[in-house]
């Protein structure tokens, strides 16, 4: 090649070469990221729980984000929640896609069924809610304690249907402290379930705590014990599971965790988390989160990696009954 | 607050310009997602939760309600015209209203439609209001043995809708059934009929399924038979054929009161859809009519029954969600998720706390029908001449309407796929004489009655006797066994005068 055009092909190369590492690398950079509206996935229905706790954070974390983006709630149901996790597993790992799962319904669909991913892959954000359960028995039900539950045979406990978190809770408690109970199954959900304890047909179900409040109060359902450590703000006269010795049913509970999909550039993750941890401090959000009973706990990190792993070990014991 | 001060309160606040342009604009969105198939009221109700959160609940509320109260006559509109469910709601109507538009009736379908919706809204929310105060009695009446009389019932009629057909309507509601049977049992978690494909782990889903059946059947079959207008005839002129329709509503009343009570009834109980109560109504109003024979050619009844029924609902599942905090339809379980976005709690005291916040979602009830209904009436004209364009347009629209609806229900696209093989499936089913209404019926009311029987035996410890201790059990199972034999008894009757 004859010397001048040899260096306009040079120059030509070289800007081009330039040129390109600067988009590849201001892709790669944080300070641009989110550039556009990120998706928040919910894997259950509208209307439930994952479902309101998504729509009333993701605009308040949207706010703490750098940028003027949306984070833009989607459900995406089927296979109890296992589909909407799939898609967020799928997705590109670019910040641009994250969502909701159920734990420990997730561990125990991956040890009962093939649920066609590894969800200890998914990037951890954050633990967002934990929903406390307690027995739950009908207002006039004679049954008071652990121990009257323990003296039926065949005590029959009202639960979804095999696959949902609630029969995994119901087996769970059963289990640990050694009820000698009979499931009725194919309740839609908790909705269907208070009717069938008021009427007595069933004898006591595994519940959400905070979100039956107003039934406590109005004294048509009655707790006989919560599955925490400690004794619960709402029901300070009835034993936690903790002190009536079986420690071990702490695990009977809902965590919400917040995922993203598998090979996160950490500063985006980063970028991420700090607007969650932001929107957490929110004032609004705190009061709402009081007003309409919705407790919200952040856990991050090692936390909510113990949480977790603490589920899996616990709920792999049974496995085979889960099945 | 007392009752006639909240109710007071919030009829004026409906009033109120804000408030006013909601219930309208409310009103608009209900009837849109109505009629599109695929597009139901829980999508619109999620799209605009975030538009509602920096408003006073009370205006959030005439939203709400505004798109609830007039997505069922917004459903009717597609089902009728081109025989689509735009909503679950709506799939019986496709039977009698289609039909109807095939003779040249669209008009006088929708005049019974918007004048039956209208009627049956407001007898739900007449009897709403009147249960509230024993709320948690009417709860505590309906349990598994309960529902399954109520599913007999349904799916008595498959026996009924089989006359003159007998063999081919049962293998219909059979396969129905055992369609209704994919997927993972409620009861026992084992997945059948499905193994390795995780489509099908949450069974067969009803939006592709009524789509495919009913449009896209019609879109082969149209295509076949080379039609060249959906109406075979031009029957009504002009404005005469909706008035007959509202007339058919008045003509009808003892069906009218009876869709209405059951839809109300039906929407009452938590745990029984919203797909069930037109469907219900419809083969109750099938085996008490005088001429059940004529049910599926396009007869009025049958519109009036579909279509009090599914409004009535409306009223009927608010009971459990204001009165007791438990969601009497999937629309109402968004609605309870609103509250919550708003601060308020739901549950037992809800009434009690918030009186002013239910009589808003009445009154909204009440304005969105009142509009929606004028609106059918009105603009009945115009949409029945749908059904006197050339085929070859409305063909592809048609098939581009169901595709997308059937894809828009919850974004995956094999859906869609299922759509187009119920449609080819169902319109060999017609070619052969097999009756489509069977095969329905069977599936939207298999599941729930496959659960209720064995929920029912799960309380009763195994005792097949709680089917006959329960006296509201009794009772249903007396009028159902009633209604089966009328048919025999009447023809009977019929012997003794001829001979």
């Amino acid at each position: 090649m004859k010397g001048k055009k040899f260096h306009y092909v040079l120059a030509s190369v070289l800007s081009l070469f330039i040129a390109m590492s600067a988009v590849a690398v201001s892709d790669l950079r944080a300070e641009n990221f989110p550039e556009k509206d990120i998706l928040w996935i919910i894997p259950l229905r509208a209307g439930g729980g994952y479902d309101t706790y998504t729509r009333r954070i993701a605009p308040v974390m949207a706010k703490y984000l750098p940028n003027k983006v949306n984070v833009v709630p989607k459900n995406v149901t089927g296979a109890g929640g296992v589909t909407g996790v799939s898609t967020v597993f799928k997705s590109k790992p670019d910040g641009y896609t994250i969502g909701l799962a159920a734990y420990p319904g997730l561990a125990v669909a991956q040890m009962t069924m093939d649920i066609g991913f590894d969800p200890g892959k998914l990037t951890p954000l954050a633990q967002i809610a934990v929903s406390e359960q307690a027995l739950f028995v009908s207002g006039k039900s004679k049954i008071n304690t652990l121990d009257d539950l323990k003296k039926i045979k065949g005590v029959r406990l009202g639960t979804t249907s095999r696959g949902a978190s609630m029969y995994s809770f119901s087996l769970v408690a059963s289990k640990t402290l050694g009820l000698d109970s009979e499931l009725v199954t194919g309740y839609g959900g908790t909705s269907s379930i208070i009717p069938a304890l008021m009427r007595e047909d069933v004898d006591g179900s595994v519940l959400n705590l905070t979100q039956l409040k107003k039934y406590i109060e109005s004294g048509d359902l009655k707790v006989i014990f919560t599955f925490t450590s400690k004794r619960h703000e709402l029901t300070p006269d009835v034993p936690c599971v903790a002190e009536l010795g079986v420690p071990e049913a702490t695990v009977v509970q809902d965590y919400k965790m917040l995922f993203a999909p598998p090979g996160m550039p950490e500063d985006r993750t980063e970028i991420l988390k700090k607007a969650l941890r932001d929107a957490f401090r929110d004032k609004e959000l705190q009061e709402w989160s009081k007003k309409s009973s919705m407790p919200l706990e952040l856990k991050m990190d090692a936390e909510m990696k113990a949480e977790i792993d603490k589920m899996t070990k616990v709920y792999g014991k049974y496995k085979d009954l889960l099945k | 607050m007392g009752l006639f001060e909240a109710m007071l309160i919030s009829f004026f606040k409906a009033f109120e310009f804000q408030n006013l342009i909601f219930i309208s604009l409310g009103t608009v969105i209900g009837l849109l997602f109505g009629c599109l198939p695929g597009l139901s009221s829980v999508v619109g109700l999620s799209l605009l939760l975030p538009l509602t959160f920096g408003m006073e609940p009370l205006s959030g509320m005439f939203l709400y309600a505004g798109v609830m109260g007039a997505n069922p006559f917004g459903g009717s509109i597609s089902a009728i015209l081109i025989n689509t469910p735009g909503t679950a709601v709506n799939v019986a109507t496709c039977f009698d209203g289609y039909p109807m538009t095939q003779r040249g009736e669209a008009g006088r379908a929708l005049g019974i439609s918007a004048t039956a919706s209208g009627l049956g809204a407001m007898f739900g929310l007449v009897i709403l209001i009147a249960l509230i105060p024993v709320v948690r009695q009417t709860i505590m009446l309906f349990g598994p043995p309960e529902f399954l009389m109520f599913i007999l019932f349904g799916l008595g009629s498959i026996v009924v809708a089989s006359r003159g057909n007998m063999i081919k309507g049962l293998l219909g509601g059979g396969l129905g059934m055992l369609l209704a049977s994919v997927g993972r049992s409620p009861i026992t978690g084992s997945i059948r009929f499905s193994r390795d494909i995780q489509y099908f782990w949450d069974g067969i889903e009803l939006i592709p399924f009524v789509i495919g059946m009913f449009a896209l059947s019609e879109v082969i079959n149209l295509t076949v038979t080379g039609k060249t207008k959906i109406a075979t005839q031009k029957v009504e002129t002009k404005i005469s054929g909706v008035w007959e329709g509202v007339k058919d509503v008045f003509r009808h009343k003892a069906c009218f009161i009876r869709s209405s009570a059951i839809g109300t009834l039906i929407g009452m109980i938590p745990g029984i859809g919203g797909a069930t109560a037109n469907f219900i109504a419809y083969t109750v109003a099938m085996q008490t009519s005088k001429h059940p024979e004529k049910f599926g050619t396009g007869i009025a009844e049958g519109v009036v029954a579909a279509e009090s029924a599914n409004n009535a609902k409306e009223g009927g599942s608010l009971l459990p969600t204001v009165g007791f905090g438990i969601p009497g339809s999937v629309e109402m379980a968004v609605l309870l998720g609103a509250f919550i976005l708003h601060g308020l709690v739901p549950g037992p005291l809800l009434i009690k706390e918030n009186l002013d916040i239910v009589w808003a979602i009445i009154w909204g009830l009440v304005f969105s029908n009142v509009l929606a209904s004028t609106f059918g009436l009105l603009a009945a004209k115009i949409l029945v001449r749908v059904s006197f364009i050339e085929v070859s347009i409305i063909i592809p629209v048609i098939a581009a309407i169901s595709l997308t609806g059937a894809y828009a229900n919850r974004g995956n696209i094999i859906d869609m796929l299922m759509a187009v093989m119920f449609g080819f499936f169902s319109y060999f089913m017609r070619r052969n004489g097999f009756p489509v209404i069977t095969l329905v019926i069977g599936f939207v009311l298999g599941k729930l009655a496959e659960v209720s029987f064995f929920q029912s035996l799960m309380v009763s410890r195994g005792d097949y006797f709680i089917f006959f201790k329960r006296p509201l059990t009794v009772i249903l199972l007396l009028l159902l066994l009633a209604v089966l034999i009328m048919p025999f008894v009447k023809r009977k009757g019929k012997h003794k005068e001829t001979v």
